[in-house]
């Protein structure tokens, strides 16, 4: 066990590696710098900016400055945001992601799970249809039409909870969690009905059923554990996505979260917040990759000391 | 320190105290304003930024200020004095000027503010205002290395209450300039011990304005409260000044409808309409000083010829683009420099007194005389960005030069960078284009078409640089203003771009916020303000 | 069960069997049919601007019955028009992102080991790589028409599945039946492709309904970077995103294109379920 997450960090250190090192020169690629504006400004000053963040040396020198400064724990400074280093900015922005992916996908894990169960242990009753069109709706109502309707219903005729902005506490959280939450609880209850549906059908759990011995108790440990294999691979890399911020999401709310960057740093090519969001991202992806198989090893006996 | 804080925010996450503090959004006391897009500094000898430019105005006050209508009006300076040959301003400041914490607040401290904007360390953009706009004396030297010592810069404070400018040539916008590129002074003590990070440091922020900084949130709001030692602070009505990040324009106006915001940074396009039918109190449009102009690509072959350049001007339907497609109540524009500054008498292209109707057929002519038509039909591109009304104002321009030419062109919108960088490339025939005057005058505008200036647009006229070189002598406006008429009409007869509209400034105001006026200049201090 | 029946008889046999699964085919057939027929009924195409005639209300005595859009376009017509793009678009990018992603992750599932490990930190890699940029180098290279569209969705789509299915072969290679097939010699490329494949069918065919919308949707923030369909072509992604920026004035223009993707979503969302159920290994 412990054998397999050291083995796995270690794995995880080079794929983050590997990331770091692709993007940071992929990355320059795109056309147009930090500094590109709408009219020249003068040659000498350019160079002076330039120089300030190292941007004239070539670009080994500035990949070797940038991994120097990472294993200082020093992610640079932001080119867009002068005020702020990156680190600070993703230190200011990461609560409010955190808070709102954490609860959308706790409410999605929940009432998917609870949905998609009811859906295959009910099947064609009012509950699966109910769960069914729930599914429809989250997914084909995409966020950004779901949010201002939200928004108009909730906050402006209403008036229970505000429009955007982050000054009234947990009030100013409900909207972006549910909105969240969506289609995440769409995906997670199809994927749930889907698996458990087939579980249902092998032979064991047939055998079990036809003998008629403790019925429901068969149901809960095996069929559940088994039917939960493919949900718990799609909630590692969904948990690392939601928690580091939804750019419709915090636009549609204005949550001052880090999901914007993941957009707006490449479109300003803001080089270090770019690489700082990469790496963020990157480490929780392996973090809940490790964790999910950790899970499934839980649930699936089997792929125990395979992995 | 970084992990601490992100650690308080996993514990916080954890006993579900959400984030953010309670306070009320709308306490009477507290004006709220949109400003769009986050700051990109508040650091004023860094700040570049036009909508920052309102929160630093509120914060720092420089020597001279404007009022909501765009006039000049006294600031730190009492009174000021202009030599007779236009070189040389004198500023005379107020008696008793205090810093925010108590400190006296001399002339030295602007002159300090300048020589920080153009030190290399700083890394500022501004700079460029002072050795190439503005023409400072001294700058350009400093700023490229060839002079070391800050005494040769042509800002002095020959006493506490006496800042000196000297300029290179004449510049009889001086004023406007220094109103726009607001110099903020430099509390040399506090800067000195945090350093840069000052400026957004709520607890050693130093300041001279109306206001002080309270708190600063990146990405949500910096929020101000009245300074007490302001020589004006009797004035200031309102308490407290909260600026909201508004990324999204429809968001920022629910926020506005549910009452989270007062005064808003925009309007979405598509509500101006129905905005104005229902709350017309609330509806603030005015011209900014930004003009959108089709630039034409002069390297490529058929676009060398002016007959196709007019006839493809002259094919656009100003006044349908404007008030039907893009719906964004831009104005109609038939010049370049003009129509920002009522006392500048510029050209207009010839064209202009024609009905649409006369100014079609004479495209359709021109554009037959330059060889094309329904067997030969000219084929182009337009790059554009993918903003909202340029995307409209590229589809409307090109749906019209098919009615009207046949001309088949291809609309390519591009994120802002890359658009940027097209420009340069060269891959265009027509570029959306569009530039935001430094203030309403006509100079802003006619010295960045100077083929020097810009090397994207491949005019060679040295009669344009000659006639500018001619006004630029000129100390006294309206006799400088004639002579860039002069020098606008040579730049509008080549019809190398088609000018289409001046950009407004939109803005939501709430009927309980009062004092607000529009100017091209779109500044409204906040100390000039009140709130019922 | 007759034997003289092919397996593939059967499973057609019993998805016909299955009248709702059936009724959503001819739902959405007609759909597609509309999209793509229905255009050609009309005298104008969607590109066709009326400036005389903007935003025209709903009114089925005029040649525009749905009304126009704030160009004076046919909004009926667009809706048919973008649908066409739209469906071609979701089909062939969810259908291309299943196939790879089912290939990758049964191939990784099954080998484990050392394969599994590289191809899995691979898919890390590609997750993890900042989309923006992608996209921006994407239309570059390709000139930002429709092959950068398809490649930018197809690029991260397929990362998903391939994620699903490889945990769902890596239970199946420890399972007795593979066991049996590895014992009698079956070659490994012939254990994914007729064991371990067709049991992760149930997963990816329910999967691979929830990427077309996803596809028909992710094509309107692709727009945003410049990237994919272009104004004056209509697609139900910008339809929809118009609709929604004018939705306090005016719910038709979301309504259409809203109502049409939905039900084409209902369709798959049943046709998904018969095939799952015809195509079940267990079911025999």
């Amino acid at each position: 066990m412990l054998r397999f997450i050291g083995r796995r960090l270690w794995e995880g250190a080079l794929t983050l590696a590997a990331l770091v090192t692709l993007t940071f020169f992929v990355m320059r690629l795109a056309p147009g710098g930090p500094f590109s504006r709408d009219r020249k400004i003068s040659p000498e000053i350019l160079d002076h900016i330039k120089a300030a963040f190292h941007l004239d040396e070539p670009m080994w020198a500035q990949f070797g400055r940038y991994v120097w400064g990472l294993l200082h724990l020093d992610f640079g400074p932001s080119l867009r945001f002068r005020d702020y280093s990156v680190g600070e900015l993703i230190a200011a922005g990461l609560p409010y992601s955190l808070t709102i992916g954490f609860w959308a996908i706790v409410i999605a894990a929940l009432v998917g799970i609870g949905l998609g169960l009811a859906g295959a242990l009910r099947r064609n009753s009012g509950v699966d249809y109910l769960a069914g069109t729930v599914g429809v709706v989250g997914i084909a109502v995409p966020i950004f039409v779901i949010g201002p309707l939200a928004q108009v219903v909730f906050a402006l005729k209403l008036g229970w909870v505000p429009v955007g902005g982050s000054d009234q506490g947990w009030r100013s959280l409900v909207l972006p969690v549910v909105v969240l939450s969506l289609p995440n609880i769409a995906y997670i209850s199809r994927l749930t009905r889907g698996s458990m549906i087939e579980v249902l059908r092998e032979n064991y759990v047939r055998t079990a059923r036809a003998k008629g011995i403790g019925a429901r108790r068969t149901l809960m440990v095996h069929a559940l554990k088994g039917a939960l294999l493919p949900v718990v691979a799609y909630l590692g890399p969904a948990t690392a996505g939601v928690i580091t911020g939804s750019i419709l999401i915090e636009t549609i709310f204005a949550v001052p979260g880090i999901g914007r960057h993941f957009v707006d740093a490449a479109l300003n090519r803001d080089y270090p917040l770019v690489m700082g969001i990469t790496l963020l991202y990157g480490g929780l992806l392996i973090v809940f990759n490790i964790l999910t198989d950790l899970v499934r090893g839980g649930l699936d006996p089997r792929l125990r000391g395979h992995g | 320190m970084k992990g601490l804080r992100t650690g308080l925010g996993l514990l916080a996450l954890v006993l579900g105290l959400g984030v953010g503090s309670a306070r009320p959004v709308l306490a009477d006391d507290t004006l709220d304003r949109g400003i769009g897009s986050e700051w990109s500094s508040l650091d004023p000898q860094v700040n570049f930024d036009a909508a920052a430019g309102w929160i630093q105005m509120d914060v720092y006050e420089g020597l001279i200020s404007f009022d909501g209508t765009g006039k000049v009006i006294p600031g730190a300076a009492e009174k000021w004095d202009v030599s007779s040959d236009g070189l040389t301003y004198t500023f005379h400041l107020r008696d008793g000027l205090k810093w925010s914490n108590g400190d006296a607040l001399v002339a030295q401290d602007f002159v300090n503010s300048v020589l920080r904007t153009i030190n290399k360390d700083t890394a500022s953009d501004k700079g460029y205002y002072f050795s190439s706009v503005m023409q400072v004396k001294g700058a350009k030297a400093l700023i490229d290395g060839t002079a070391t010592d800050p005494a040769t810069l042509g800002v002095t404070a020959p006493d506490a209450r006496t800042v000196v400018i000297q300029l290179l040539a004449p510049q009889p916008e001086m004023l406007q300039l220094m109103g726009a590129f607001q110099i903020a002074p430099l509390h040399g003590p506090s800067f000195k011990q945090y350093g840069a990070g000052v400026f957004i440091d709520p607890a050693h922020v130093v300041s001279n304005g109306a206001y002080i900084i309270k708190e600063v949130v990146p990405q949500s709001h910096v929020l101000l409260a009245r300074n007490p030692n302001y020589w004006d602070a009797a004035h200031v009505k309102i308490p407290f000044v909260k600026y909201h990040v508004t990324e999204d324009v429809a968001t920022e106006l629910k926020r506005f409808q549910a009452g989270e915001i007062d005064v808003t940074y925009d309007i979405p396009l598509n509500q101006i309409a129905a905005l104005k039918a229902s709350d017309p109190a609330e509806v603030q449009i005015g011209p900014s000083t930004e003009v959108i102009y089709y630039s034409f690509n002069l390297t490529h072959e058929a676009l060398k010829n002016i007959d196709l350049r007019r006839a493809l001007s002259l094919a656009i339907d100003r006044d349908t683009l404007e008030s039907k497609i893009v719906k964004g109540e831009g104005i109609p524009d038939y010049s370049f420099a003009g129509g920002f500054d009522a006392n500048y008498h510029g050209p207009q292209i010839a064209e202009a007194t024609m009905s649409q109707a006369d100014r079609e057929a004479l495209a359709k002519q021109l554009y037959a005389k330059a060889g094309y038509g329904p067997d030969k039909p000219l084929k182009l591109n337009i790059i554009a960005t993918v903003a909202e009304d340029a995307k409209r104002r590229a589809e409307g321009v090109a749906l019209m030069w098919k009615k009207v030419l046949g001309v088949e062109t291809d609309v390519q919108p591009m994120e802002r960078k890359a658009w940027l960088d097209a420009f340069y490339a060269g891959g265009w025939d027509v570029f959306s284009d569009d530039l935001v005057g430094d203030y309403p005058g006509p100079e802003t505008f006619l010295a960045y078409m100077r083929p020097s200036t810009e090397p994207g647009y491949n005019w060679v006229k040295p009669e344009y640089n000659a006639a500018m070189d001619a006004a630029a002598k000129i100390a006294d406006l309206p006799t400088r203003y004639e002579a860039l008429a002069k020098a606008e009409k040579i730049l509008l007869d080549d019809y190398i771009f088609a000018p289409l509209e001046i950009v407004p400034n939109r803005h939501l105001v709430k009927t309980t916020v009062h004092g607000w006026s529009n100017s091209a200049a779109g500044y409204n201090n906040s100390q000039f303000l009140s709130l019922d | 069960m007759a034997r003289s029946l092919s397996t593939f008889q059967v499973q057609l046999r019993r998805f016909a069997g299955n009248r709702l699964a059936m009724l959503s085919g001819a739902v959405l057939a007609l759909i597609a049919l509309g999209c793509f027929v229905g255009p050609l009924a009309f005298p104008f195409t969607g590109e066709d601007a009326d400036f005389d005639f903007i935003s025209a209300p709903v009114d089925f005595g005029s040649p525009h019955l749905f009304g126009t859009d704030d160009y004076g376009r046919d909004l009926l017509v667009r809706v048919l028009e973008g649908g066409r793009v739209s469906l071609t678009i979701g089909f062939l990018g969810a259908v291309t992102a299943g196939l790879i992603g089912v290939l990758y992750g049964a191939v990784a599932g099954y080998a484990g080991g050392l394969t599994d490990r590289l191809m899995m930190r691979a898919v890390e890699v590609l997750y993890g790589f900042p989309y923006v940029i992608l996209v921006i180098l994407l239309s570059l290279l390709f000139g930002g028409g429709n092959v950068a569209l398809f490649a930018a969705i197809v690029f991260t789509l397929w990362l998903t599945p391939a994620v699903i299915v490889r945990a769902q072969a890596q239970s199946l290679s420890r399972r007795e039946f593979v066991e049996a097939a590895r014992a009698g010699g079956m070659r490994a490329g012939s254990i994914v492709w007729l064991h371990i494949v067709p049991n992760c069918a149930a997963v990816v065919i329910v999967y691979g309904s929830l990427l077309v919308p996803e596809v028909i949707l992710s094509e309107s923030f692709l727009s945003f970077l410049g990237i994919g369909i272009k104004e004056p072509q209509a697609s139900w992604g910008n339809l929809i995103e118009t609709g929604t920026a004018a939705m306090g004035t005016d719910l038709r223009l979301l309504l259409l294109p809203g109502t049409l993707l939905a039900l084409v979503l209902f369709c798959l969302n049943f046709i998904a379920d018969g095939l799952r159920d015809a195509f079940d290994p267990n079911e025999r």
